[in-house]
């Protein structure tokens, strides 16, 4: 009854995201631009070790948001699809501490800064937003290799959630065998204390949790091979 | 005929010996059904160290609830330096959790919402994956739910299992789970829970204000502190642990490391029972000294039977000295002079008797001798025990001869000196120790024995004896030689 129930639950949800993407497309409004960072594609060490000789992972070139999503940015998005607004969530989306510390559906109140990284959403709800934005959630190798390119703004407390929402946030095998010793030597860099944490995040993370230190950025794949380094320290700007 | 008869008493024994077979298992098997049913459901009671919760007495398994919060909290490492300790249930070391072998226990793990990072818990009494590790992967703000059989009673170890472990246990996440044996332990009038740790910081030992957990020093397995209980002094003073005289203790031990093995000692103590790495048999009587393994136990028991301070160190001893790893026992109540008399005298000590053992010319002490260095004239001899009272006897006696009052007694004018050769020859010879009245004062000290030839003996009295208005006496090499083989020289 309760599979039915959530089955149930879970069409009307895709029924109203459907919906609303239609509506957004008839109906938008101008977006508030943000800036986008190019990174060229290459090979990176990831945490875990991939299988090849190399221990090495080729990431395409793609661009990401220079800061995590700003609670003003979300609110647009929001205000244009009602089913995001918090008293309509569907909990199988969104679990109940969605966009908690906001006052209500369309006001942020005077505790949280419209500037700042929205928190409590959901993957849902911010793969949502990436899509009405016309981008795409960041995989984990390109969230990864960015950040090892150590970008001006990508870590900064001023405009960075603590911890970001990926695309395929708990793909990385991080069960059983490495949660004790095992974990350094099947890793590229078993003294990064940092990278271990951001990975035992998300593994410990389900779509549907919507936390206080979570929030997110979107990417965009960037056209074929034709860029050099020189375009790295390009900007692109986009909603 | 007789067969036959043998085969109807050999057919009554069997049945017989069937019957009683089948009433000993009835009876056996049916109470063993019996104590094995789960029955009721309870809440664990936990405690913080250095308490333990008290002996469960159900003769039959449970239920057992268990929860546990996971809290990351600013605290003293010691007096002066704060600490980010991550923790299981707001101290370090974790609340202490008692279930009994048998007992279901639900374990609900919170994270509070306050944590930065996701936690779980990997107990080592779980039999299955991971000890509980990925079924309690909590994110903040939330709680897991996970339940094992406590199969296998003992002590042990619990610890944050999400990566990176070892960041997790070095900043606090650990404590100790006791299942209790079917049939429990023999009773005891204390049971205390002791954890020792490890902790890497960024400043050095005793360095003031907020400490960063130093992975450098963790890698090195160079700890900056070794504690017990969480923080310097987390088993001393008010955190001591306290008994009276003829009482047994139970101490419940664990070490987490994460690095290091542990020579758990009390000074002034030897355990009766040691419960080697925690496990359910007695594995040792009488022991100095336990070894614990970084995520191991140990429970040791002994009785206190003299009252004082008792240090309770890590013998790895400038772990004790120079980073923390020493608490207190303190033990009150009558004393067992028989036991252990306290000090019963100070004495001085000027080293072995080297006479007996090389040659005295090789030795630093005098060598001079008036009968090489001098001719046999009085005038030489005096001059030779001058030089001898000068290098030995002046540092107590005095250059004059007038001793320290109260202290060391006067040669100069002495009735005790003058009164007998003999005495004197034998005090220098064999030392002296106690009562002595000179000159009508008392003195209660102790001489020691002189290191010097019979010339040399015969050279210094000579010289005292024509000094400071003594009698004038005369002594020979060979009068101190007689006294020097006289088995039992009267000293009074």
């Amino acid at each position: 009854m309760i599979v039915i129930k959530n089955i149930f639950k879970l069409c009307l949800a895709v029924f109203i995201i459907m919906n609303s993407e239609l509506l957004q497309a008839a109906n938008s409004t101008k977006p508030e631009i943000s800036k986008m960072i190019f990174v060229t594609g290459g090979y990176y060490k990831p945490l875990f070790k991939e299988e090849n000789e190399s221990g090495k992972k080729f990431v395409k070139p793609f661009y990401i948001d220079a800061c995590s999503v700003t609670n003003s940015q979300y609110l647009e998005f929001v205000k244009e699809n009602p089913a995001w607004r918090r008293s309509n969530v569907i909990h199988l989306f969104s679990d109940r501490n969605y966009l908690r510390k906001w006052k209500s559906d369309l006001e942020l109140g005077s505790s949280v800064s419209a500037n700042k990284p929205v928190t409590n959403i959901s993957w849902f709800a911010a793969n949502a937003y990436c899509k009405w934005a016309g981008k795409r959630l960041p995989t984990v190798d390109e969230w990864e290799y960015a950040f090892n390119k150590k970008y001006k703004n990508f870590n900064e407390n001023s405009c960075t959630a603590l911890y970001e929402w990926t695309f395929n946030f708990n793909e990385t095998d991080f069960q059983a065998g490495s949660y004790c010793g095992g974990a350094g030597s099947s890793s590229n860099d078993p003294e990064n204390y940092n990278a271990f944490i951001r990975f035992a995040f998300r593994n410990s993370l389900k779509a549907n949790y919507s936390l206080d230190d979570l929030g997110f950025r979107c990417a965009e794949s960037a056209p074929g091979k034709a860029f050099s380094e020189n375009y790295s320290v390009n900007i692109k700007t986009s909603r | 005929m007789k067969s036959l008869k043998n085969k109807n008493i050999v057919a009554g024994l069997s049945l017989t010996v069937f019957l009683l077979v089948i009433t000993v298992l009835f009876v056996f098997g049916f109470n063993e059904t019996e104590s094995n049913q789960i029955e009721g459901t309870e809440y664990a009671q936990l405690t913080y160290a250095p308490e333990v919760p008290q002996p469960i007495t159900r003769d039959h398994p449970s239920k057992v609830i268990v929860n546990l919060e996971t809290i990351q909290v600013t605290g003293n490492l010691a007096d002066g330096v704060k600490y980010n300790f991550w923790t299981f249930g707001g101290k370090v070391p974790g609340e202490f959790i008692r279930v009994k072998e048998g007992d279901i226990v639900e374990f609900h793990l919170e994270n509070s919402p306050l944590c930065s990072v996701p936690h779980s818990i990997d107990l080592h009494a779980v039999s299955g994956p991971g000890g509980g590790a990925s079924a309690s992967q909590t994110v903040p703000g939330h709680a897991s739910v996970f339940s094992f059989k406590a199969v296998n009673p003992g002590l042990y170890i619990y610890h944050c299992a999400t990566q990176p472990v070892p960041m997790h246990i070095a900043n606090g996440m650990y404590g100790l789970i006791y299942v209790q044996p079917k049939d429990g332990l023999s009773p005891v009038d204390h049971e205390y829970y002791i954890m020792q740790s490890e902790f890497y910081t960024s400043g050095s030992f005793g360095e003031q204000g907020l400490q960063q957990f130093s992975l450098e020093k963790a890698l090195k397995e160079d700890p900056t502190y070794v504690v017990f209980n969480g923080s310097v002094g987390g088993l001393s003073n008010d955190n001591a642990i306290r008994a009276n005289v003829g009482e047994t203790i139970r101490l419940f031990v664990g070490n987490i490391g994460p690095n290091l093995t542990s020579s758990f000692h009390i000074i002034g103590v030897v355990f009766d029972k040691v419960y080697l790495f925690g496990g359910t048999n007695v594995t040792q009587q009488n022991v100095q000294t336990v070894s614990i393994p970084a995520g191991g136990a140990a429970i040791v028991e002994f009785k206190v039977k003299v009252p004082g301070t008792y240090a309770i160190v890590d013998h790895s001893i400038f772990r004790a000295f120079n980073k923390g790893a020493a608490g207190s026992l303190v033990v009150t109540g009558e004393n067992d002079k028989e036991i252990f008399s306290g000090k019963q005298a100070d004495e001085l000590f000027y080293g072995t008797d080297l006479d007996k053992k090389q040659d005295i010319n090789s030795s630093s002490k005098p060598t001079t001798s008036g009968n090489e260095l001098f001719g046999n004239s009085i005038e030489d001899i005096v001059a030779a025990g001058k030089n001898i009272f000068s290098t030995v006897c002046f540092a107590c006696h005095q250059p004059d001869g007038k001793g320290i009052p109260n202290v060391f007694p006067p040669l100069a004018g002495s009735d005790f000196l003058n009164a007998n050769k003999e005495r004197a020859m034998g005090i220098v010879l064999h030392g002296k120790t106690g009562l002595v009245t000179v000159n009508g004062k008392q003195f209660n000290n102790i001489m020691p024995p002189q290191n010097l030839t019979d010339d040399q003996i015969a050279e210094v009295l000579t010289y005292v004896y024509h000094s400071f208005g003594n009698s004038g006496k005369t002594v020979t090499k060979e009068e101190v030689n007689k006294v020097r083989n006289e088995k039992q020289v009267s000293l009074k």
